[in-house]
């Protein structure tokens, strides 16, 4: 599904070069389950971005679905992330003025899609998620469980092929936060691809594939653990 | 503190240069029009130079006769500018004042020489006009009491009708036709634009082509009255109220009532903006009130675009406030710190806009939109406009460090959600 | 896309309340000057009833000479002299010349039990439509017919005869002006169409024309009208002096042509105007700073939602689009507040005349438009910058 070959990531300001990445390898089959995990700064997030095609390696190459990104031009990045890509938060990043519904059908928006198509779709998703009562509602009326919940539903209404999630959890409790990985377990389940940043060693050992980093570089690959 | 306060402010605007000059783009502008407008306003009401003797001036441009009929009620007005027998009867023989002049207003006449006909605007005035009046002379002589009783056709011209008429050589001594009579230019003068001394050629009153104006209650004269100091001018102007109630009604007409309006120059425009010319108050209070009143509005504006860029500003350094109050930083310092901002934004801004002002006005006396205009931003213009720059600054800065003091620093730790 | 900008627009009007004011303030400022401006073209467009192209004016200063000390005869005595000047077409006496600050109105009765009409006057000799190029559409002009009579002669211009006899043909009927001392008798001899003297920037008004008569009343007309040859030269004038000093030297003459007068009759009355629209232009200039800056300010404040935005799917060109739009959109709910408020202005019909709906939509339209470029261009620069902005670096913007 996604591949990364020899992808290497520099950032350069003024006068500091810093190395992100270092010649990562890696390949996410679909139907995959995969947390990454390592200490801070050792450059998930920026995995998790280039992954995304938010951001392009300094080397190496990506293929996503087969198909090799190259010189890709800003208009068709957004298209395929539009298409084959859900993003989720730490921060959730829903839009505070809009409401839930609004929120979830943005992706939509971004296609040519008549509006009664695009509530079709908003409220299956939100069902998907368990907030179908909560059309309405703004997000500041929501738990931060509940607000999470409304971005995966956004994140899954166009029916992309991946989910990636960056620290999804990381601003819930415990409770909430085995809600959420109920829910991405569930939809992992009926077939979604999910590539998932993680602090937490116990949501990671449930996921099918754990993969380490440490100062930009792979560290080791291990098979799951029988959960 | 106070150089803390200073730096501070200093690197809040090198941090975001382009919001400090949206700002202080904003101030100078509507500083350079406020002093602008001042600028023209004090050379009108208050002039220097030519008629630097306004202060204790007075001018007589209307006289209001009213006809009452036999029931008590007004059947008839007639306003308007008086004729030389009003002056010469009833304001020449005046005690309280240093010299009377009569004078007419300005009308366009031809002048011939040979082929060539040239439009200059021509002032009828007697010999005291020049000694009330102080123009600046730039060769020959001014007529005096000797040319108006012998009648001299004399002409007095300004310098730059001196050099349109004879370009290549020097006026004086020079003969004129001006519209059918003959003169001779005596003098040149400087060019002015004031109330009163505004002309391009002046003559004294004894070249009308008819006798006629001596006859004249009602015409298209105007009164001087020099007083001998400025304490004078109420008592001036209530002699002037005592003759009006003698002035007799004049052959068939039996008007009953006569005004006479002694004005400053600040009445001689308001009553021409506001409309006042039936009634003794030219409501020159009125029209400085509304134009403080205009130009506060004016004002209100850009304060409102620096009260909202402001208000937009503290969202931004709210982390940096937060951390601030998290030290023990008061709200009364953090506040005041941004209003010294602002302050001090808006005094640089006045500065500025001080350099630009100056600069339009010579740009309007170049380009000579009002003829021979000159003015100049003194003393008074000056300190007026560093002063609204400073309430300005106060102003616009209130209410965002208000708004700041209540914030919650811990909120502002955070950052916004 | 556009229902969604709406509803996001909506819910975030109590931030860009003082945004909105502003843009108020400024669609105020324009609608009032295009208006203005309008209603002087529309004007302008109005026929003026007179041509005037050749036509000199000499105003008579005769200090103030009581009419009784005028003899009737200096007038023929003016005509045939002038007259005598080759490059004089045609002579006529009228109490003040086109474009003139000078307005005299007297209230005028078809009978005397009628209501009284107020009604701008002026009075000329016969050769008026020579001198001033008019042109009669019913009846006739003044002439040597009517020497003698004891009613004046009287041409009415179309809103005079609609006012003072209503529904029925003016031609041929008589009227009198109603005046406590002196009464006077007119009858109705010619219809123009109109006759605006006072220059082709003021309302036309209701005109009534009445003929100079010597002898029948003590009016003493102080203008003469000429009409000169064309291409006669400004230096005729001294040539015209010297004539018109021979026939009266205690006499003053202002020589003008008639276009020199209308030259700076329509320079004093667009003065006001002109000056308005610079102050406008400075608080437009001003409106625009505090647009931009604010904007600025608003994109700033979005960074991570556009950040998400682009995340999900948006190419910069959408969330450069989408700046514009929303700005155009604040403007649009401005304006709208401000179309209503100024529409109570024709309704409740302030302004009457100067505000007809033709010039109230017209400057509607040009006033939107106006406001719509300024927002458009002020959102120009910031728009590009939160479309350049780098997705990953926007989506952790602290």
């Amino acid at each position: 599904m996604i591949r990364l070959d020899k992808v290497s990531k520099t950032y350069r300001t003024d006068k500091v070069e810093t190395l992100a990445l270092k010649d990562i390898d890696l390949s996410v089959q679909k139907g995959e389950f995969v947390a990454m995990m390592g200490p801070s700064g050792c450059g998930k997030s920026t995995l998790l971005n280039i992954i995304g095609l938010l951001d392009r390696p300094t080397h190496g190459g990506i293929a996503v679905g087969g198909i090799p990104i190259k010189r890709y031009a800003d208009r068709q990045l957004a298209r395929l992330r539009n298409s084959t890509f859900g993003f989720i938060f730490q921060s959730f990043h829903l839009i505070p003025d809009l409401r839930v519904i609004d929120n979830v059908e943005l992706p939509l928006l971004y296609r040519s899609m008549g509006g009664a198509e695009r509530r079709r779709l908003a409220r299956e998703a939100l069902q998907r998620v368990g907030l179908g009562a909560r059309m309405d509602h703004y997000p500041n009326q929501l738990s931060g469980g509940q607000q999470q919940r409304v971005a995966i539903a956004r994140a899954i209404v166009g029916n992309p092929q991946v989910l990636l999630a960056d620290e999804p959890t990381g601003n819930l409790d415990s409770k909430m936060g085995a809600e959420i990985m109920d829910i991405l377990l569930k939809l992992n389940a009926e077939g979604t691809t999910i590539v998932m940043v993680t602090h937490d060693e116990r949501e990671a050992a449930q996921v099918g594939r754990i993969v380490r980093l440490f100062d930009g570089q792979l560290v080791a690959r291990e098979a799951a653990y029988a959960a | 503190m106070l150089r803390n306060y200073l730096l501070t402010a200093y690197k809040v605007f090198m941090r975001r240069k382009l919001f400090t000059a949206i700002n202080m783009g904003c101030i100078v502008l509507t500083l350079v029009v406020l002093m602008v407008i001042s600028a023209l306003l004090d050379t009108a009401f208050w002039p220097t130079g030519v008629e630097g003797k306004s202060g204790r001036m007075l001018q007589v441009y209307l006289m209001v006769s009213e006809r009452i009929n036999d029931k008590g009620q007004r059947a008839g007005m007639r306003n308007g500018p008086l004729g030389y027998k009003t002056i010469a009867r009833y304001l020449k023989p005046m005690k309280s004042v240093e010299r009377v002049a009569a004078i007419t207003t300005t009308s366009t006449v031809s002048v011939y020489q040979g082929d060539r006909v040239s439009r200059l605007d021509l002032r009828r005035v007697d010999a005291d006009y020049w000694k009330i009046m102080d123009f600046r002379l730039r060769s020959g002589r001014l007529p005096d009491e000797e040319d108006d009783r012998l009648g001299r056709m004399v002409a007095v011209v300004n310098a730059t009708t001196a050099h349109r008429l004879f370009p290549d050589r020097a006026a004086v001594g020079e003969r004129i036709s001006v519209a059918g009579q003959a003169f001779e230019i005596i003098g040149v003068v400087d060019d002015v634009i004031h109330l009163n001394a505004y002309a391009d050629i002046w003559a004294p009153l004894a070249t009308f082509p008819s006798t006629n104006y001596r006859n004249e209650v009602t015409g298209d004269f105007a009164a001087l009255l020099l007083a001998r100091s400025p304490a004078d001018l109420p008592r001036i102007r209530a002699e002037v109220e005592r003759i009006a109630r003698t002035v007799e009604p004049v052959g068939n007409e039996i008007f009953g009532k006569t005004t006479i309006m002694a004005d400053t120059k600040l009445d001689i425009f308001s009553r021409l903006l506001l409309g006042r010319t039936n009634e003794a108050d030219s409501g020159a209070d009125r029209l400085l009130a509304t134009i403080a009143g205009g130009m506060f509005l004016f004002m209100l504006l850009p304060a409102l675009n620096l009260v909202n860029l402001n208000m937009g500003r503290i969202m931004e350094r709210s982390a940096e406030i937060g951390v601030r109050k998290a030290f023990g930083a008061t709200s009364l310092q953090l506040a005041g710190q941004l209003v010294v901002e602002n302050v001090l934004l808006c005094l640089a801004g006045g500065v500025v806009g001080l350099a630009c002002a100056q600069g339009a006005l010579w740009w309007l006396e170049a380009a000579q939109l009002i003829p021979y205009l000159e003015v100049h931003i003194n003393l008074k213009v000056f300190g007026w406009g560093m002063l609204v720059a400073f309430v300005f600054g106060l102003l616009s800065g209130v209410i965002p460090a208000w708004k700041m003091s209540r914030l919650d620093p811990v909120h502002a730790l955070k950052g916004a959600a | 896309m556009l229902r969604h900008l709406l509803r996001l627009t909506w819910k975030r009007k109590s931030r860009n309340l003082m945004l909105s004011l502003e843009i108020l303030l400024a669609f105020v400022i324009v609608f009032g000057i295009v208006a203005t401006g309008l209603r002087y073209w529309q004007l302008y467009r109005l026929p003026l009833g007179f041509d005037g192209a050749d036509t000199w004016s000499v105003a008579i200063q005769m200090g103030a000479t009581p009419p009784e000390a005028l003899p009737a005869d200096v007038y023929d005595t003016l005509r045939r002299n002038l007259h005598e000047l080759p490059e004089v077409r045609a002579v006529d006496f009228v109490t003040a010349p086109p474009y003139a600050n000078y307005r005299w109105t007297i209230d005028f009765q078809p009978s005397k039990s009628a209501p009284t009409v107020e009604i701008d006057t002026i009075q000329v000799s016969d050769e008026l439509p020579d001198a001033l190029g008019m042109k009669l559409v019913a009846g006739r002009w003044f002439g040597a017919a009517d020497d003698g009579q004891d009613v004046i002669p009287a041409v009415l211009d179309a809103r005079a005869a609609a006012a003072l006899f209503p529904g029925r043909p003016a031609l041929g009927q008589r009227f009198t002006d109603a005046n406590d001392s002196v009464t006077h008798t007119f009858r109705v001899v010619g219809l123009v169409d109109s006759f605006r003297n006072q220059g082709p920037l003021t309302a036309p008004t209701s005109f009534v024309i009445t003929r100079f008569m010597p002898q029948a009343t003590n009016w003493r007309p102080r203008t003469i009208l000429l009409r000169v040859a064309p291409g006669t030269p400004r230096s005729f004038e001294a040539k015209l002096n010297q004539r018109l000093k021979a026939v009266r030297s205690d006499w003053g003459y202002g020589i003008a042509p008639l276009q020199s007068l209308r030259a700076s009759r329509l320079k004093t009355e667009l003065m006001p105007l002109i000056v308005m629209a610079v102050i406008a232009s400075f608080m437009l200039l001003m409106v625009a700073f505090g647009l931009f800056g604010v904007l600025w300010q608003n994109t700033t404040r979005r960074i991570p939602e556009i950040g998400l935005r682009r995340a999900i799917g948006a190419r910069a060109a959408d969330i450069y689009r989408q700046i514009i739009a929303e700005q155009l959109l604040i403007c649009s709910f401005a304006m709208l507040v401000g179309l209503v408020l100024l529409v109570q202005l024709p309704l409740t019909g302030a302004f009457a005349d100067t505000l007809n709906w033709p010039v109230f939509a017209g400057a509607a339209a040009l006033s939107m438009a106006v406001i719509y470029l300024l927002s458009f261009v002020c959102s120009l620069y910031p728009g590009w910058r939160a479309s350049r902005l780098d997705p990953a670096a926007a989506l952790h913007y602290e």
